[in-house]
């Protein structure tokens, strides 16, 4: 303690000088009143204003329906957060008002109103019911539209007229924004034209039939529309005013009375209606942010922009905008069937002499004068370049199968390095030989085109040839034909109508191939790593940069071919947090976003309209991504993840792939797990494809039928016992993280679980991370499990020979095999008229989801799309990877 | 001399670190799968399956595989990141200076906010400066990061439209920000100085502001409270008092004698908090879209994306090894009486 007093007594000396000198504390005490100003100021900015406004909580009608002179009761219920007094204020929409909380009203004449209900607190707070405005039909009575009686050959001989007038007001809206225009359509009839079969005895004419005027104007000799904003009349013939429109200038409910004088057959007579049109007032003209420049913001990014090798659809966004094929889709159109030539003058055809009769051989002129971005101009040189560039790259991660299965059939799997080919030791290719070749992709020796022979040794020869990387090349080589300088030809190895829809795809984008020579050229089997960053192209965008994980900034080529496009930049932003998408999106300072269905609610109401008056959203139409079950027919018990407790065909039996089929809830998983973002699937081919059967039966969750095909499903372990007597257990798996599949499973669970008495039916859901189940469905050890399918191109060749076919992808995996549906698929593949090829598509899809249900089809994805409402020029197309940007504007 | 001998025996420890987590990393990713099923979808065939084994290598043995990265690496090539779609040289090269960059600012923050208040704090116990940075940074360790952020974005950017959404730089005006602007670092604050561009510096400035503010928190908060309770421990030691007798100014002691010794275990956590902040904010990166490693590491560790794993673990290793080198060496120059050896 002593020894802590003179420390004690020298303090308060010092500590004076301290307190003025010291500047943490006025540092701090700055920095404090920093914040609390910024926060005060957050908080003026985001607090609401002092009174608050009233609440409609309530409006109704007793009727929306109702006839001439009836009485409608108005009802409505407001609140007021200040507790302040509330008048109420009807405007029944025909020129007439009333007040109070419950009102009653009848209309004088028949037309279409709007009731508008308008609460106001008597301090400038004021609401309106125009969230739900009351909507009101009012008919003439039905004596006044009563029938004609039939007349008689005593009233006239040939045609008679009855029947009082009715006139008749829609327009193309009923609510509106100052300065919109509404076009009206009017119509009047004052009595009906009976023209008899028979007249001389009318009772035996058996019919009659209606004759239209030969004209309008000797029946309604004008119209007059008073408009009630103070605007004056409209009035004129039939003809002239049938059809008008008008402007509203100022906000209100406006009772539009339309009358029409007619000549009736009793003479001159004017008949009226009535139509009540909202106009509210229109938010301030937007602030374009960045008019020139299109910014969207996603979560995705382009595995490579070259178009040999990309393969998925943020590429894709990226090289529908910077490269051309030479056929495409209709711009504008959602349609996928329609191409239309792009760099190709003409969409070859037999009828035009650009396809050969046998379909081997297409032919396209080009369009001259098309510039690359580097300026050269295109030539045939760079089409055939072009394809045979991807054929050479050949990755097998990428597009070029599509390619490779019609032009080389897949020579560059046999092609490899001598060192991969060698038989003896461990790599594990085994063809090495051109004859290896021939066995494995071509029916029969004979089928080997000439094109190939001429670059292959005598065919004696084959056995003992090795394939080698560049006799590969060669081969491949020998597939695209450089005619003249404007001309090109390509030979198929069999024909395949669906090439020109691969044709339509980025894999047969043209490249400059000066551009690709100058930056590394081609090697077979590899990528160009120039090409994978870069782009030369002829498209109406050039890509100026990729900075990974930031942005793509595609700029406008000025050369184009056409028109340049509107659009100055397109920025594509990789942002993955999808709340800063959306704030992005909402502060316009992102024309569009990636928003998925299960953020849907978070930009739009749930009657599908935007939250937001700056927004705009397409949605609901088809795209061609499909998600199904696959039944297992074949399973190989030593690969299951589990111990397997059905028997290994458990599947084959038709009964119990049916049961499993009536026992998923389609509609709830639509509703509740995919948040409405699909359709019911009605088999392989779907909604918006050639070949699409809108008349296939769906399945639907019904636990009798289930039940029924359960107690036919007899269980070979149990003599004498079906399924449904017996019950089973078995597993079902997802992909670990993939909660949609996850739902699936535990749908199909809950169903089947409910056809039998409790604990009979035991199903168990599992997940299995990506890899495990990827290898365990490869080695079919999975009783049933989820595939998905995405377009490649927009034939119905790709849903069914993968679909149906014994030797495609997935019946190879749930072990269906039908040799005549193989046969019906391989004959649609390649029948050249289109009309037929359609038709036999259509038709072999009946059986197989009728009777053979291979798998249990879930649902059809359908498109989301939100963007500014600024943005012009957007269509939807399901093989469109997001935007085409040349048809773009922003206004 | 013994500096030297030092660094350098400590830099030579990083090879058998770095060979020991390659080894640990590479085992690991491949445990968790097969690195093939990244390629290879549910419906490629047989054919096409069997050519991407081929490729990539995956159908030799894992020690084979190892090998040939190993030699990859010896040569300067780390292997393809397919979650970044770039090399991994290349990716590290674009991804750490945004990581760098940024947490160098946020901790640059967190040091000049966090130490004064932890020191005044300290010398004005129970005074009303002292119980506001007790809130204000047990605010700090309590507030989640990601909660911060979405809070900072809403407001400063959505609300009052003061600050960016996110990103480096505004992408409506990349031309004269970003694209004429030569990369010598990759830090934009320091490339656009280097350029002359002072817009693109203000816009550098202005999209690092927010990320990083919300990335210092934390720190800021640990060094705050770390400070004031070693400040609180300095100030009862006898040299204080030793000091105070020796009628040196307050200003004096504070300075020379109490800070200086307080800031021993604060620049520990300094240093932790630098090194850990390097590997990459994941939380602060994805939300404020800060191009940077967090992101990318996320999504290459769910993409079982092995080369990239092993890639940034190393880098992170070294980044951990040289900030704890860093600091064991501002311990010396801090305290006197510590050796290195």
């Amino acid at each position: 303690m002593e020894e802590t007093s003179p420390d004690q007594g020298a303090r308060p000396e010092t500590a004076p000088s301290e307190e003025k000198k010291r500047p943490w504390g006025k540092i701090a005490a700055i920095v404090i009143v920093l914040i609390v100003i910024i926060a005060a100021i957050a908080a003026w900015r985001l607090l609401p204003t002092a009174n608050r406004a009233p609440e409609i909580t309530q409006s109704t009608a007793s009727t929306e329906v109702a006839e001439v002179g009836q009485s409608i009761s108005f009802t409505a219920q407001a609140t007021d957060a200040d507790g302040d007094p509330l008048t109420y204020t009807w405007d029944f929409g025909d020129g007439q008002t009333g007040t109070g909380t419950a009102a009653s009203h009848s209309y004088g004449l028949s037309g279409r109103f709007i009731a508008l209900l308008t609460v106001a607190d008597g301090k400038g707070g004021v609401d309106t019911n125009d969230v739900s405005l009351l909507f009101l039909t009012v008919n003439l009575p039905a004596s006044g539209v009563a029938q004609p009686a039939d007349p008689t050959p005593a009233q006239c001989a040939n045609t008679c007229t009855f029947a009082p007038a009715v006139a008749v007001l829609s327009a193309d809206r009923t609510t509106t924004q100052t300065g919109s225009a509404v076009r009206f359509n009017a119509n009047a009839t004052w009595g009906y034209v009976w023209s008899w079969t028979n007249t001389s005895n009318y009772s035996e004419g058996g019919s009659f039939a209606l004759t239209i005027a030969g004209d309008a104007s000797s029946f309604v000799t004008s119209f007059a529309y008073a408009w009630a904003d103070g605007t004056a009349n409209t009035t004129g013939t039939s003809r002239a005013v049938g059809q008008t429109s008008h402007t509203f200038s100022s906000t209100g409910n406006f009772f539009v009375k339309l009358t029409a004088a007619l000549n009736s057959a009793s003479g001159p007579i004017s008949v009226s209606t009535g139509y009540t049109v909202r106009v509210i007032a229109a938010p301030p003209p937007q602030q374009v942010k960045n008019p020139s420049i299109f910014t969207r913001v996603t979560f995705g990014e382009p595995s490579y922009v070259d178009p040999a090798v990309d393969y998925e659809t943020s590429g894709g966004e990226v090289l529908q905008n910077v490269y051309e094929t030479l056929v495409w889709y209709q711009e504008g159109s959602e349609s996928v069937t329609t191409l239309v030539p792009r760099l190709a003058l003409e969409v070859p055809t037999i009828a035009n002499g650009l396809l050969s009769p046998d379909g081997l051989n297409y032919t396209f002129n080009l369009r001259p004068n098309v510039r690359f971005h580097n300026n050269a101009v295109m030539t045939a040189a760079d089409v055939e370049f072009s394809v045979e560039r991807a054929l050479a790259i050949h990755d097998p991660d990428g597009p070029s199968w599509m390619i490779e299965q019609i032009l080389t059939n897949y020579v560059s799997v046999y092609a490899v390095p001598a060192t991969s080919c060698d038989n003896t030791t461990t790599p594990t290719v085994e063809f090495c030989t051109v004859q290896d070749w021939v066995n494995g992709e071509f029916p029969s020796s004979a089928a080997v085109p000439a094109h190939f022979r001429a670059v292959l040794p005598a065919e004696a020869l084959w056995p003992v040839t090795t394939m080698t990387t560049s006799l590969g090349w060669d081969i491949t080589n020998t597939s695209v034909e450089q005619v003249d300088n404007d001309t090109v030809v390509f030979h198929l190895t069999h024909p395949y109508p669906a090439f020109l829809q691969i044709a339509a795809y980025t894999v047969m984008s043209i490249v400059s191939k000066a551009a690709v020579m100058a930056n590394g050229g081609v090697q077979w089997g590899a990528h160009n790593a120039w090409m994978d960053r870069n782009t030369a192209g002829t498209g109406p965008f050039k890509l100026k940069a990729w900075v990974p994980n930031q942005i793509i900034s595609l700029e406008r080529w000025d050369q184009y071919w056409r028109t340049p496009a509107a659009m100055k930049q397109v920025n594509i932003l990789k942002i993955n947090d999808i709340a800063t998408r959306e704030l992005m999106l909402l502060a316009g300072d992102a024309d569009t976003a990636t928003i998925n269905r299960d953020h849907q609610f978070d930009v739009m109401n749930t009657d599908g309209t935007p939250r937001y008056a700056t927004l705009a959203i397409v949605k609901d139409k088809p795209t061609f991504d499909v998600l199904f079950f696959g039944y297992n027919q074949n399973i190989r018990a030593a690969g299951t993840p589990d111990p397997l407790q059905v028997p290994t065909n458990f599947f084959a039996d038709i009964h119990i792939r049916k049961a499993f089929s009536y026992s998923f809830d389609y509609n709830q998983f639509i509703q509740n797990v995919i948040f409405g973002g699909g359709e019911q699937l009605r088999g392989p081919i779907p909604r918006g494809m050639a070949g699409f059967n809108s008349s296939l039966p769906l399945f639907s969750h019904n636990a009798a039928l289930a039940q029924t095909e359960l107690q036919a499903a007899m269980n070979p372990t149990v003599p004498g016992q079906s399924y449904w007597q017996t019950g089973f257990s078995i597993t079902l798996y997802y992909n670990a993280g993939n909660t949609v599949r996850e739902q699936g499973c535990l749908l199909l669970k809950q169903g089947l679980e409910a056809l039998a008495a409790p604990g009979t039916i035991s199903v168990s859901v599992r997940a299995l991370d990506w890899p495990v189940y990827l290898a365990t469905l490869r080695a079919k050890g999975l009783p049933i499990f989820f595939l998905g399918w995405a377009p490649d191109y927009a034939d119905p060749d790709d849903y069914a020979f993968p679909f149906l076919h014994s030797r495609g992808t997935f019946p190879i995996r749930v072990g269906y095999s039908n040799a005549t549906v193989d046969a019906w698929v391989s004959a649609a593949a390649s029948e050249l008229n289109p009309v037929v090829r359609e038709q036999m598509y259509k038709d072999l899809q009946g059986p197989v989801v009728t009777q053979h249900v291979p798998y249990l089809w879930i649902y059809q994805a359908t498109n989301f799309h939100v963007q500014r409402s600024w943005v012009q020029g957007y269509y939807f197309n399901p093989m469109l990877s997001e935007g085409y940007y040349y048809s773009y504007t922003k206004a | 001399m013994r500096l030297r001998d030092y660094i350098i025996r400590r830099l030579l420890l990083l090879i058998p670190v770095l060979f020991g987590v390659s080894v640990i990393v590479f085992a690991l990713t491949r445990a968790a799968g097969d690195p093939a099923s990244l390629y290879i979808t549910e419906r490629m065939t047989d054919v096409q399956i069997r050519a991407v084994y081929q490729r990539y290598g995956f159908d030799q043995p894992i020690w084979v595989q190892y090998v040939k990265w190993l030699g990859g690496v010896v040569t300067g090539d780390l292997g393809y990141s397919r979650s970044a779609n770039l090399p991994v040289s290349e990716a590290v090269t674009r991804f750490f200076p945004a990581t760098f960059e940024l947490t160098t600012v946020a901790i640059a923050i967190a040091v000049i906010i966090g130490i004064p208040l932890g020191v005044i704090s300290g010398t004005r116990r129970n005074k009303p400066v002292d119980h506001v940075t007790r809130v204000v940074s047990l605010a700090g360790v309590s507030v989640p990061i990601f909660w911060l952020a979405i809070m900072l974005q809403y407001l400063f950017y959505f609300q009052l439209g003061w600050a960016p959404a996110g990103g480096r730089f505004d992408t409506s005006r990349a031309d004269e920000l970003y694209f004429s602007v030569h990369q010598w670092t990759g830090f934009y604050t320091v490339d656009s100085l280097l350029a002359l561009n002072f817009a693109a510096f203000v816009d550098a400035l202005a999209h690092i502001v927010l990320p990083a503010f919300a990335l210092s928190y934390v720190s800021l908060a640990v060094i705050a409270r770390l400070m004031r309770s070693s400040m609180l421990e300095v100030l009862g030691a006898e040299y204080i008092k030793t000091a105070r007798a020796k009628g040196l100014h307050e200003k004096v002691v504070i300075r020379k004698h109490a800070v200086r010794n307080a800031l021993i275990p604060t620049t520990t956590v300094i240093g932790l908090s630098y090194g850990g902040l390097l590997g990459g904010a994941v939380l602060t990166e994805t939300i404020f879209n800060w191009p940077g490693l967090g992101q990318w590491s996320v999504s290459a560790i769910r993409g079982l994306d092995t080369a990239a794993v092993l890639g940034f673990t190393m880098l992170a290793a070294i980044i951990y090894v040289l900030v704890n080198l860093i600091v064991d060496v501002a311990y010396a120059y801090l305290d006197p009486r510590i050796r290195l050896d």
